[in-house]
């Protein structure tokens, strides 16, 4: 196992995702659903104090309450957000593996035995790693497709190097410097909102 | 820099207003708002973790030994791919690990090294840069004649590869298009050799579409596990689809090779890699990949492609 793939191609919506992981038996569904939403969950639970390894055997157990959990589970936006689902299922195994028996056995940082639950810092933290979760993807998108001089017009721009210079560097205009940066921040923006879309689109 | 003059031309796509609320709100993204910016650089440039001199920048996908990460090296820079190896499988994967550096098999991704971090064992190795051979297949088939005929070629090259690994007494047991990376010059190259090789030591059967039904059903590992890989493998790349639970060169799905010369050969080599070796199949990875080289140079043709087109006109 070695795919670079890129986060951002992950296509199907997660309702639709759910759908065929509660029909059962389709691996590739779940390889879809592990590439869109590992990181996030392994990100979320590394800003909750854990360890690497730690923070992966939560997560593993993460899927596991989705695996078992997903036969009972019907998805209806009205009753919330497909992210409020993830983050639910986060932090009951945050929860459960800090109030196992042995805290203190190898495996658990002491930082992670310090986490209390404080429902309203850990939902801060999941909305924050969920936005960063949703630019990694848009970005890898755009920068998948749009030109290789738009790119270097972001990148240049993200550096911060002025227009002129950046104009100068790339041969063009200060005018189509900045015309470049409009279409790729506007690219960046309707790729987030379709992404934003898709993961609650129960259709 | 603050390009945010407004634009002519149609409403944006996130114009409804749940879009509008959530995009515009929690992501930064506000006409005027320079945030956006911040949110793009954190994002691009903050590891997932650290781990030793290691940056862990997204995880890849995991298997039994582990999670693997695409990673750099904090000192030198270097893109890595890092799995953190699952407890209790590291002493088996070191040995092999060592076993398979010494060999510098041609056509496989070295294997690396394993450490020890913060009581933990890691699997680290170069970065194979390239497409998995199901992600280049994919977007090459149907672009020109010659695209079956490269990708005929590549698999022969495969095959010389794990012909290699068998004269060294290695049998990989798991070859699937995903473990595959074909680099810019066309090359392919065999990932994870090492844990293919474990696995099989340890006797755990693979799992279909890629392993033949006998090794999924227990039986101890042979060349013909590889020889049926590489049918499998073949027919993934040709069709775009998964092989079925029993490889055939009846297979419906292989009619969608346009090439009348290519299908013919491309039926004639699956259904003898399905077979045991014993049992007509091949006799070795190399008369296959000899058979594939073959394919590669005579199997489409424009005549024969001229023809078809033909026979479907009339």
């Amino acid at each position: 196992m070695g795919t670079p793939q890129d986060p951002g191609q992950a296509r199907s919506t997660s309702a639709t995702l759910l759908k065929r992981l509660r029909a059962g038996n389709d691996a590739s569904a779940w390889r879809e659903f592990e590439l869109a939403y590992r990181e996030l969950l392994l990100r979320f639970v590394l800003s909750r104090g854990f360890q690497h390894a730690d923070a992966e055997d939560v997560v593993q157990a993460v899927f596991t309450k989705l695996v078992r959990g997903l036969g009972r589970f019907e998805y209806d936006r009205s009753k919330g957000r497909f992210r409020d689902y993830l983050y639910r299922c986060a932090r009951s195994a945050i929860s459960d593996a800090t109030s196992r028996p042995n805290p203190a056995a190898p495996g658990v940082s002491d930082s992670a035995i310090a986490w209390v639950a404080d429902e309203r810092d850990d939902q801060e933290a999941f909305e924050r790693e969920w936005v960063d979760h949703h630019y990694r993807r848009a970005a890898a998108h755009v920068r998948a497709s749009a030109e290789p001089r738009t790119i270097a017009v972001l990148d240049a721009v993200l550096a911060g190097t002025p227009p002129a210079v950046i104009a100068k560097e790339l041969g063009m205009s200060e005018d189509a410097v900045y015309k470049a940066f409009q279409r790729v921040r506007d690219r960046l923006r309707a790729q987030i909102a379709r992404q934003v879309r898709e993961e609650d689109d129960d259709a | 820099m603050t390009p945010e003059e407004p634009e002519p031309g149609p409403a944006p796509a996130y114009a409804s207003p749940f879009d509008d609320d959530v995009v515009a709100r929690a992501f930064g993204l506000s006409r005027g708002s320079e945030e956006w910016k911040s949110h793009v650089r954190r994002a691009a440039a903050t590891p997932m973790a650290v781990v030793g001199d290691l940056e862990l920048l997204r995880p890849l996908g995991g298997n039994a030994y582990g999670m693997l990460y695409a990673a750099r090296e904090r000192s030198g820079g270097a893109a890595l791919a890092v799995r953190r190896l699952a407890v209790g499988k590291a002493a088996g994967v070191a040995v092999r690990v060592g076993a398979m550096d010494r060999l510098a098999l041609g056509g496989f991704v070295p294997p690396g090294r394993c450490e020890m971090i913060d009581g933990r064992h890691y699997l680290v190795r170069p970065w194979a840069e390239g497409l998995s051979l199901d992600a280049h297949a994919d977007r090459v088939r149907g672009s020109h004649p010659e695209a079956l005929r490269g990708m005929l070629a590549v698999l022969a090259r495969v095959a010389d590869g794990v012909a290699a690994a068998h004269r060294a007494g290695i049998i990989l047991g798991r070859l699937k298009p995903e473990n595959v990376i074909v680099g810019s010059d066309g090359a392919p190259r065999v990932l994870d050799a090492e844990l293919a090789c474990v696995w099989s030591e340890e006797r755990e059967p693979p799992p279909p579409p890629y392993a033949r039904p006998a090794a999924s059903a227990g039986a101890s590992a042979s060349i013909d596990d590889d020889l049926y890989a590489i049918g499998a493998v073949l027919f993934r790349v040709l069709t775009g689809s998964e092989p079925g639970a029993e490889l055939s060169g009846d297979d419906p799905a292989l009619a969608s090779i346009a090439d009348r010369a290519t299908r013919e050969r491309a039926r004639a080599i699956i259904a003898r890699a399905a077979l045991e070796s014993a049992g007509g199949g091949y006799p070795s990875a190399l008369a296959l990949a000899d058979d594939l080289a073959r394919a590669a140079r005579e199997g489409v043709s424009a005549v024969s492609g001229v023809v078809d087109f033909l026979r479907r006109r009339w």
